[in-house]
């Protein structure tokens, strides 16, 4: 009876192994997205790194390929290299960051402001009584 | 006569399908180490020796190792290694350029 609730028991995490790891793989590529994501929601960065942050991007393929294929090397190569591109992207932003603070601004004439004209009809004014000319 | 002419035919498409395999690895492998290796040139004309030396030394250890792991006929660590390398350089260009 123990034997075979044991046998059954290896059997069962013999099958369900695979698929946790590639759960997990799953979810590691994912939290690289996450980065990616994360970076580009960072100011100028998607502006500045898109090159970079869209190589990342491609990459992620690749890096759920050797996950699948376990090779730890590959991977973590795939995985350091898509963190470079994301600090490219980040140095790429910094960089268009001081380049747009550090030029001058340009001269801009004030706003002319606009003559505002009442216009309205004319009417003579009231001659005024006990002062006249004449009174004088 | 017709059946073992299409015999022969299909074991040498079988024959032939995975050296074929194998020599597009290779080149795709040969290819990313020529794209790397350029990257990592232009990295150093752009001064990423002086602004990044440890990004551009990352770049050119991987670099290495993606040159070393094609001659042991290691295509596809030789790959991810160049690509590695490619990404590194990329960084360091963009570190040199930063620091000017």
């Amino acid at each position: 009876m123990n034997r075979t609730s044991l046998i059954c028991g290896i059997a069962m995490l013999s099958l369900a192994a695979p698929a946790l790891a590639e759960k997990s793989d799953r979810a590691f590529v994912e939290q690289m997205r996450d980065q990616i994501m994360a970076a580009r929601s960072e100011p100028g960065v998607a502006r500045a790194g898109a090159a970079e942050l869209a190589e990342a991007e491609r990459r992620l393929p690749e890096l759920a390929k050797a996950m699948d294929d376990n090779e730890a090397q590959d991977a973590r190569a795939t995985r350091d290299g898509i963190n470079a591109l994301i600090e490219a992207a980040r140095v790429r932003a910094r960089l268009a960051q001081t380049e747009t603070t550090a030029r001058p601004a340009a001269y801009t004439p004030p706003p002319v402001p606009t003559k505002r004209v009442k216009r309205v009809a004319y009417r003579p004014a009231k001659p005024k009584t006990g002062c006249t000319l004449a009174s004088r | 006569m017709k059946k073992s002419k299409m015999t022969m035919l299909l074991t040498t498409a079988l024959l032939a399908a995975p050296s074929t395999a194998l020599a597009s690895d290779k080149a795709r492998a040969r290819d990313a180490i020529a794209e790397a290796d350029a990257r990592i040139e232009t990295a150093w004309a752009a001064g990423a020796g002086e602004r990044a030396p440890g990004v551009q030394g990352k770049a050119a250890a991987a670099l290495d190792r993606a040159r070393h792991q094609l001659r042991k006929s290691h295509e596809h660590h030789a790959y991810y290694a160049a690509r590695e390398a490619d990404a590194y350089a990329q960084l360091a260009l963009a570190m040199a350029q930063s620091g000017r």
